[in-house]
């Protein structure tokens, strides 16, 4: 059996959640955070009797009452340097969905460090991006080298996210998931629906790893393509 | 002269539009063409040193264009200049 761990239970980590659990991965989501009234328009997992609750057990919660054979953890804690390694124990794919641009630059790293396959997803206003990473492939900091400061990334609460691009997204990001364990492929790219106003079209751009990326995937495939 | 896609936090800048024509036969000239249609979105993509910020990247085509010639790398009427940031939201 598969098992992800999926960082963040708000409106990605939902319908990431709900499309592994159904495809019978087993699950780890992760999340520090309650849920509040202003997240229901997007995080529709959640309903108002779960306000104040913690996202990643009502999450869990909600698997488990579609799926009573799911296997599903529910970890009340954050990503970090302390927790990453215990959070990711086990797990054969990592994904992220968190509203946290540090967040996102952390599982990428730590993916890339401990050689996990991870999809690091994000979504605002009417589009987002699905990132894909596997190891030998490109990872996160080959695309993006640098988190954005928080004023130059605009955050759901901020800018706002139409519901229903939440679970475009999140479905983009679990189909990914699924990619890279199970059929290997998908990594080293980058998944892009710019608008979904104007029509869902996803545009899945490859990317090579950047020379000097601390992953050292350019290095690696520089030696294999010498040989 | 290419289209450029423009990615939903710099729409603010392009009064929603999610894609613009801009005269330049290269990435430089493209992005000052922006610049002067758009003004204030250069800054957004461009850190003051005229680089690429580092939280963003620029796809010719669906080509990296660092691994092209960069902001030298040459556009014509024909291409499509894609402008893709690290998204927070989630």
């Amino acid at each position: 059996m598969t098992t992800a761990a999926i960082i963040g239970a708000g409106g990605l980590g939902g319908p990431i959640a709900l499309a592994l659990a159904a495809a019978g991965w087993r699950l780890r989501v992760v999340d520090p955070d309650r849920v509040e009234l202003s997240n229901l328009q997007r995080q529709i997992q959640f309903a108002t009797a779960d306000i104040g609750q913690p996202k990643a057990a009502a999450l869990a919660a909600l698997v488990r009452a579609r799926h009573p054979g799911a296997a599903i953890e529910a970890l009340d804690a954050r990503f970090e340097a302390s927790t990453a390694d215990a959070i990711t124990a086990g797990v054969d794919v990592v994904l992220d969905g968190t509203d946290d641009p540090e967040t996102k630059f952390a599982v990428g790293d730590h993916a890339a460090a401990r050689g996990l396959p991870c999809v690091i997803a994000g979504v605002l206003r009417y589009g987002g991006t699905v990132f894909a990473g596997a190891p030998g492939a490109a990872c996160y900091r080959c695309l993006f080298e640098d988190p954005p400061g928080a004023d130059q990334a605009p955050s759901c609460a901020d800018a706002g996210v139409l519901g229903a691009a939440c679970a475009v997204i999140g479905g983009l990001a679990a189909r990914a998931a699924l990619g890279l364990a199970l059929e290997q492929r998908g990594a080293g790219t980058i998944t892009v629906v710019e608008d979904l106003r104007r029509g869902c079209r996803p545009r899945t751009i490859p990317f090579d790893p950047r020379p000097g990326c601390a992953c050292g995937a350019a290095r690696i495939q520089r030696t294999a393509s010498t040989r | 002269m290419a289209k450029v896609r423009i990615p939903t936090p710099l729409r603010k800048f392009t009064d929603g539009k999610e894609e613009v024509i801009a005269a330049g036969a290269s990435v430089r000239a493209v992005i000052d063409e922006l610049e002067r249609m758009h003004p204030g979105i250069k800054t957004k993509i461009c850190d003051d040193s005229g680089a690429v910020r580092k939280f963003i990247n620029l796809f010719a085509n669906e080509e990296d264009v660092r691994f092209l010639q960069a902001m030298d790398t040459p556009l014509t009427e024909k291409d499509e200049l894609s402008i893709v940031p690290a998204i927070a939201g989630g």
